[in-house]
């Protein structure tokens, strides 16, 4: 057909009526992209919309605008895309921050094990460099004690008169919680000097240095007693450990 | 007359309705409601049926606005479309009529043909000048664009029910589609002679 026969056609196209082989061919000519059919079917598609125009006009009843509206008010709302954008952001920001947060306490508690560990290395350091000074000490006195015992604890007491007293023990279980082992100086005459509190290690050794002077002719023997966390003035155990101090 | 349908704020009513919002539809049934009604009672005359499609209408309308263009898409004929399409189905269906041309009528109210079509296409004044032709049409003229329109009849189908040649029901449309066009005010070069019979 030629595009003026078809010009008859437009409208009928439009409200779905027209023949079959005439629809055919209006629907490849707007495939085609042809303008004068193009613009043909645009404005039947306006006069039809008008024709509404033409059915008597009623009022609805008012339960139909209520039954359509109720119809959509039932369903579950949903959320407008920017608000899942807005949600997912924030998501986001979260877990990054909770992630930072995380890495920062990971950060922090590696720090302050390290710092321990520092302590910790220095406080031996100090030790071996006291235990140094003790073995050059030409007037050093040196005993044993619980080698008879058949159970521990067993070790070494050195006592020199310039640098103090130094103690190693082993097989000594840790002091249960809120008590200490305490070191005493038990003189010849009177009671007994404290001389630090110490604690042993999971191993059950120990290496505690009393730095000081110590008179060798008037000490009897090195002590250690079980005493509350705070120490004691006097001895308020028996002492387990009694190393007497050569003379 | 019925009143203003479509203004500048459609597509901002089309965006709400896009985001679920109840009060949009009701504002669309509020312009539309009508309108559509009046056009699906014309065609089913029956006011409970009506009722029942012109709910159809609008919530179909609902359920696929997403994929309407509210800025460039025309939303009342797009919703008069599916109006009369649902009404002529119903139709078919009473007069247990199989057509040829049904996958034709439910695609012509795919929102894809809606869009870039004329400003003032759907508006009071439109309609006035359009009824008025309507009514100067003779009644041969009316009764096949009624047909057409209002019952979903081809030409074909016309001239069997009226028992009519089928070039006097061509003639009949040609006609009555002349006035009408001349009543918007279009001027097509290739519009036919005839005034009608």
């Amino acid at each position: 057909m030629t595009n003026e026969e078809l010009n008859e056609q437009y409208e009928l196209f439009v409200l779905g009526v027209a023949e079959p082989e005439v629809a055919d061919e209006i629907r490849a000519k707007l495939a085609a992209g042809d303008p004068e059919v193009t613009q043909g079917v645009a404005l039947a598609r306006a006069l039809v919309a008008g024709l509404a125009f033409t059915a008597p006009e009623v009022e609805p009843p008012d339960r139909l605008r209520k039954k359509i509206v109720a119809a959509v008010s039932q369903e579950p709302q949903t959320f407008p895309r920017w608000f899942w954008v807005w949600a997912t952001a924030t998501a986001l920001v979260a877990v990054v921050a909770f992630n930072f947060w995380q890495r920062e306490q990971r950060k922090g508690a590696e720090v302050a094990e390290m710092r321990q560990q520092l302590i910790a290395q220095a406080a031996e350091l100090k030790t071996v460099s006291q235990l140094l000074e003790f073995l050059n000490e030409p007037e050093l006195k040196l005993t044993t004690f619980g080698t008879a015992q058949p159970t521990p604890p067993r070790g070494r007491v050195l006592v020199s008169p310039n640098k103090g007293v130094l103690l190693l023990v082993s097989n000594l279980p840790p002091a249960a919680q809120g008590r200490i082992y305490q070191m005493w100086l038990v003189p010849k005459q009177g009671g007994p000097v404290p001389m630090g509190l110490f604690q042993t290690t999971a191993q059950g050794t120990a290496l505690h240095v009393r730095p000081g002077t110590v008179d060798l002719a008037s000490a009897a023997a090195i002590a250690v007693s079980l005493e509350p966390e705070a120490g004691s003035t006097a001895p308020t155990t028996t002492p387990f450990i009694i190393a007497p101090v050569a003379e | 007359m019925f009143a203003a349908l479509e203004g500048d704020d459609i597509p901002v009513i089309i965006a709400r309705m896009k985001r679920r919002d109840p009060d949009a539809l009701e504002e669309v049934y509020k312009r539309f409601g009508r309108l559509v009604f009046s056009l699906i009672l014309r065609v089913v005359r029956d006011s409970a049926v009506a009722e029942d499609l012109t709910q159809e209408t609008f919530l179909r309308a609902w359920n696929r606005v997403q994929g309407f263009d509210g800025d460039r898409g025309k939303f009342g004929p797009w919703l008069l479309a599916i109006a009369r399409n649902r009404a002529i189905d119903y139709l078919r269906s009473v007069d247990g009529r199989q057509r040829h041309n049904s996958v034709e009528i439910s695609s012509s109210e795919s929102p894809l043909l809606f869009v870039n079509l004329d400003e003032e296409l759907l508006n009071s004044e439109r309609g006035r000048r359009l009824r008025t032709a309507f009514e100067q049409l003779n009644d041969h003229q009316r009764h096949v664009m009624e047909l057409a329109y209002f019952e979903g009849l081809s030409q074909s189908e016309m001239a069997a029910k009226l028992n009519q040649p089928l070039g006097t029901i061509k003639t009949w449309t040609r006609a009555a589609l002349q006035v009408l066009r001349a009543a918007l005010g279009e001027n097509r070069n290739a519009m036919g002679e005839s005034t009608g019979i």
